[in-house]
């Protein structure tokens, strides 16, 4: 059984753009089919709705949006920025590039800067704001199983934290994608994989 | 859950176009790039085919003139600074791996580095680059790509090929020249996983041939 303190606890929230999570977003198409079948949106709700509840600081970690000059900044896009550029995936200041309304940060919510690759802690604020707020052990949530909840999840572990992944409240462009990481490589490098009935759970 | 024939196809293009587009940019320059060899010690590697296909990797590396650089793996001791172990980690600890001092805890004797090459401090955590100094080398050095092997694919191989991305290398991970912690787990981070992440996968012979010849 799981054992979670709300002390030194945070919810982290991972690209809940409307681009990967809402009906007309870009990726949604694709997105879906894992997405409806472990009940993404719900699940990353009731995680929201029980950390608010319970005063567990909620925390964002966003992708870099597209913005036309970013475009000769990095020398070497890899195969995710490449798509990304290609589709302008999550403009700035368009739909696609504002977080799905029900999933967003409420007034007070810490949304760390843009991160450029898939680790929310790459070039941000994100370790600096989780230790100013004694946070050790991070709740994760968010798009996508394999590249940024992943990536994050692994740099987490090399940062010292613990880390736990809601495995329903997560989802990948394919149900191959998703299950390598869950059902493979995260299983070994996260601390806890659980259900966000059982991150409910484990706080009442 | 095997997905949906759209899913299936609509994945595969648009990851093929992605894939296909960045394996023209990768050549490999003595001037800028290095071989990460990833935790060639007996405890970490001992799968015979890996062994020689990195082995071939390593000379055909030191011969075009690339820095060859040793990512050594130390146990995740709370010596180490690892103090909340993850089960990958664990496991290492239960069956006592990479002992400091062990048999088990040495280079494999096929993996040797040679004299003109940089072994790193052990690192106990999952990427290479969990410790600064394989930064400070690869910046002193002026390398701007790095092809990474060794072992394990599913973690520590996972882990510093992410993190060379973030960093900005080119990162190429040669698939024949890792193993991961089973067979399966090493083709799903292979064929699944890494293609979304990293700039190449290529073989040994394929490293080989993008090689800038020197001379």
């Amino acid at each position: 059984m799981s054992s979670i303190q709300p002390s030194g606890t945070a919810l982290l929230v991972i690209d809940p753009y409307n681009d990967f999570t809402s009906r007309l977003g870009k990726g949604w198409p694709l997105i879906r089919e894992v997405a409806n079948e472990v009940g993404l949106i719900d699940n990353i709700k009731l995680a929201l709705g029980e950390a608010r509840r319970r005063h567990i600081p909620v925390v964002y970690a966003p992708h870099s949006r597209y913005r036309r000059r970013t475009l000769a900044a990095t020398r070497w896009p890899n195969p995710s920025q490449y798509l990304a550029r290609l589709t302008r995936f999550f403009a700035d200041g368009r739909r696609g590039g504002r977080f799905r309304a029900d999933l967003a940060p409420q007034p007070g919510e810490f949304v760390a800067s843009e991160h450029p690759v898939s680790s929310g802690f790459t070039d941000t604020n994100l370790d600096a704001h989780l230790r100013s707020i004694g946070a050790t052990h991070l709740i994760m949530c968010g798009l996508l199983t394999n590249t940024c909840i992943e990536s994050t999840a692994r740099a987490a572990v090399d940062l010292g934290y613990q880390v736990t992944v809601l495995d329903d409240a997560v989802a990948a462009w394919s149900h191959q994608d998703h299950a390598a990481a869950l059902c493979g490589s995260l299983r070994h490098v996260a601390h806890e994989i659980i259900s966000t009935k059982s991150f409910v759970t484990a706080l009442r | 859950m095997t997905g949906s024939t759209f899913n299936r196809l609509a994945n595969r293009m648009i990851s093929g176009l992605a894939v296909a587009a960045l394996r023209k940019q990768l050549t490999f320059d003595r001037g800028d790039t290095a071989l990460l060899v990833v935790g060639a010690q007996r405890d970490l590697l001992d799968d015979a085919a890996a062994v020689s296909a990195l082995a071939r990797l390593i000379s055909i590396a030191r011969a075009g003139g690339l820095k060859v650089i040793y990512a050594v793996a130390a146990p995740p001791t709370s010596a180490n600074g690892i103090h909340m172990p993850t089960p990958s980690q664990r496991a290492l600890l239960a069956e006592r791996l990479l002992s400091e001092g062990s048999a088990g805890a040495e280079f494999h004797p096929a993996l040797a580095p040679g004299s003109g090459d940089v072994v790193l401090e052990p690192s106990a955590g999952l990427s290479a680059f969990s410790k600064r100094d394989l930064d400070l080398r690869l910046s002193m050095l002026g390398v701007e790509r790095i092809v990474v092997a060794g072992a394990r694919t599913d973690i520590e191989i996972d882990s510093t090929a992410r993190d060379g991305v973030e960093r900005g290398f080119q990162t190429t991970v040669v698939s024949d020249g890792c193993a991961g912690t089973t067979p399966q787990n090493h083709r799903a981070t292979i064929s699944t996983t890494l293609p979304r992440i990293v700039h190449g996968i290529l073989t040994v012979d394929e490293v080989a041939a993008r090689l800038t010849p020197t001379g």
